[in-house]
C-alpha cells in the first residue's frame, strides 16, 4: 500500500528531527549565545578576516555562522511588525533577504578586529519558548550592556533581537519601517532597503576607516 | 537564504503530515500509547513546534517584552526633521572632517588628556546627581576620583584611577545629568526636540542641560560668550576626535532606512535605560 510506503520514512524523519531538536533544546539559551559568541570571536581573531583580499570570503563565512544562531526571518518579521501578517510569502522572503543584506552591509562590512574584549554572561530569563540572555561586553574601561532575545525555533534557541544599551535592533528598525509602511506599500519599503544597500555598497568601506589608531 | 527557507518549508510540511498521522495513530491506539512514552512525547513535541509556527500573530507576546520602554511624542516633527537633516549634513560635511584633521594633527594621548580634563571638570554634575538619586557609593567614588585626578593627575589631565579595579555600579558616567535625575523622579520627556547644532533632546533633557550648566565650573569662568562657546565647541570636537572609529552615530544611521526615526528611537531608549539604571 502506498500509504504504508510513505508512512515509514515519514515516521523515521519525524523521529530524527524530533530527537535532534530535543537534544538541542537541552542547551540553555545562555549556552547557545555563548557558543555563537565564541565562534564569532574565534573567527574574528583569524588574521584572514581583516585581509582585504579575502574580504568577500570573510563576509560569507561570517554570515553563514551568524545564520546558525540568528533567525533572520524572525528578526525581519518583528522589525516589520503587524503589517507582516498581510504580506505575501514572497514579499516576506524578499524583505528578509534585503534586510539581511542591509544588516550585513552596516555591521559586517567593516569587520571589527577582535581586540580582546571580554564578554561576561550575566544571567538568563526563560519564559516558555522565549528567553533573554544578559551579557556585558568589557572593552578596556568601557562596559556595554547587551541583551539577547531568543525564541525556540524547531527545537533550537534562535536569537531574534539584540538590545545594546537599551536600544533594540528590532524595535529601532520597527520605528523606521512603520513610518514608511504607514504611508507606503511593502514594495516601497523593499525599494528603500535596496537603495540603502546599494548606497552602502558604493561607499568603499576601506576608505573611511583607516585614520585614528585606537586611543 | 532562499534554499534554507525552502528546506524549512519542506520540513514543516513533513512535520505537519507526520504529526497528523501520528496524532491519528495516537488516537486510535490510545491504550498502547500510554504504555510507551516515546511516540507520545514525540507527538507532543511536534504539536508544540507546530503551534509555534502556526501562531504567526505573536506580536502581542513579543511586543509586550518591550513595554518597559516609553515612546515619545513628536508634535514638532517638521521642525525636528529639518534640524536633524541640517545637523546630519553638518556632521558629515563639517564636524567629522574637522575632527579627522584635528586627530591627524594631534596625537591621541594629548587628546585623551583634554578629554580627561573636561570629564574631571564636570565632577559637580555627577556628584550632585548621584546624591539626588541616592547613589551614594557612586558619589563617594566620584569624589575620590576627583581628588586623586585633580592632584596626582595634574588638574585632571591624567586619569590616575582609570586602571583600578572597579567595584561600583553603574559604570561611569555614574550620573549623566539632571535630565536623568528628573526621569528617575518620574518625569517624562514631554516632547522630542532636536536642537540646532546640538542634536536630539526633549523638554526634560533640555531642562536638565540648563540645570547642569549651573553645576559646570566653566559657567562661572570669566569668559565672554564667544570664548565660552569656543571652549564648548573645542571640547565636543575633541570628544568626536576620540570617537571616529566605531562611531555610534554612524553605526546607527548608516544602516538606517529612515535616519531620523532611527536616531529618535535610539535616543529615547538609551535615555530610558539610563533612567532605569
Amino acid at each position: 500500500m502506498l500509504l504504508k510506503k510513505i508512512l515509514l520514512p515519514l515516521v523515521l524523519i519525524c523521529l530524527l528531527v524530533a530527537s535532534s531538536s530535543v537534544a538541542l533544546a537541552d542547551q540553555t539559551p545562555m549556552d547557545r549565545v555563548k557558543e555563537g559568541t565564541e565562534k564569532l570571536i574565534s573567527m574574528l581573531s583569524d588574521p584572514d578576516m581583516v585581509d582585504p583580499d579575502k574580504h568577500d570570503e570573510a563576509i560569507t563565512r561570517l554570515r553563514k555562522a551568524s545564520e546558525e544562531y540568528i533567525d533572520f526571518g524572525l528578526v525581519t518579521k518583528y522589525a516589520v511588525g503587524r503589517p507582516w501578517l498581510k504580506m505575501t510569502p514572497k514579499m516576506r522572503d524578499d524583505l528578509t533577504e534585503a534586510f539581511v543584506q542591509l544588516l550585513e552591509r552596516s555591521y559586517l562590512q567593516r569587520i571589527p578586529a577582535y581586540n580582546g574584549e571580554k564578554v561576561d554572561y550575566k544571567k538568563e530569563l526563560v519564559s516558555g519558548n522565549k528567553a533573554k540572555v544578559f551579557t556585558e561586553i568589557i572593552d578596556k574601561d568601557k562596559k556595554i550592556v547587551v541583551e539577547f532575545r531568543l525564541k525556540i525555533v524547531h527545537g533550537e534557541w534562535m536569537i531574534y533581537d539584540v538590545v545594546a544599551e537599551g536600544v533594540s535592533l528590532v524595535m529601532n528598525y520597527r520605528s523606521q519601517f512603520s513610518s514608511v509602511l504607514k504611508e507606503g506599500t511593502p514594495e516601497e519599503l523593499l525599494k528603500l532597503i535596496h537603495e540603502r544597500v546599494e548606497k552602502l555598497d558604493r561607499n568603499d568601506p576601506d576608505e573611511r576607516d583607516k585614520e585614528e589608531p585606537a586611543s | 537564504m532562499k534554499t534554507g527557507d525552502e528546506i524549512r518549508r519542506c520540513l514543516l510540511t513533513l512535520l505537519v503530515v507526520a504529526a497528523l498521522l501520528i496524532g491519528f495513530a495516537g488516537a486510535s491506539f490510545a491504550a498502547d500509547a500510554e504504555a510507551s512514552d516515546g511516540p507520545v512525547q514525540l507527538a507532543q513535541f511536534s504539536a508544540g513546534d507546530l503551534s509555534d509556527e502556526d501562531d504567526l500573530d505573536d506580536f502581542d507576546d513579543i511586543d509586550g517584552e518591550y513595554a518597559e520602554h516609553e515612546l515619545v511624542a513628536d508634535p514638532l516633527y517638521y521642525w525636528n526633521r529639518v534640524w536633524f537633516e541640517i545637523n546630519d549634513a553638518l556632521y558629515h560635511g563639517l564636524f567629522r572632517p574637522t575632527a579627522e584633521g584635528y586627530a591627524w594633527l594631534v596625537p591621541a594621548k594629548p587628546r585623551t588628556w583634554v578629554n580627561n580634563f573636561f570629564t574631571n571638570l564636570l565632577f559637580p554634575v555627577r556628584f550632585l546627581n548621584d546624591i539626588l538619586t541616592g547613589k551614594f557609593d557612586a558619589a563617594y567614588m566620584e569624589t575620590s576620583k576627583f581628588i586623586a585626578n585633580t592632584s596626582f593627575g595634574l588638574l585632571g589631565l591624567g586619569d590616575v584611577t582609570g586602571g583600578m579595579p572597579r567595584n561600583w555600579e553603574p559604570e561611569r558616567p555614574t550620573a549623566d545629568g539632571f535630565g536623568q535625575t528628573l526621569g528617575k523622579a518620574g518625569i517624562g520627556h514631554g516632547i522630542y526636540l532636536v536642537w540646532p547644532f546640538i542634536g536630539p533632546s526633549s523638554i526634560r533633557e533640555s531642562v536638565g542641560w540648563v540645570a547642569d550648566a549651573y553645576c559646570d565650573p566653566l559657567t562661572y569662568g570669566r569668559f565672554t560668550f564667544i570664548e565660552f562657546a569656543a571652549i564648548r565647541v573645542y571640547n565636543n570636537l575633541n570628544t568626536l576626535s576620540l570617537q571616529l572609529k566605531a562611531n555610534e552615530y554612524e553605526a546607527l544611521t548608516e544602516g538606517a532606512v529612515d535616519k531620523y526615526a532611527a536616531v529618535r528611537d535610539a535616543y529615547i531608549r538609551f535615555r530610558a535605560k539610563k533612567v532605569a539604571e
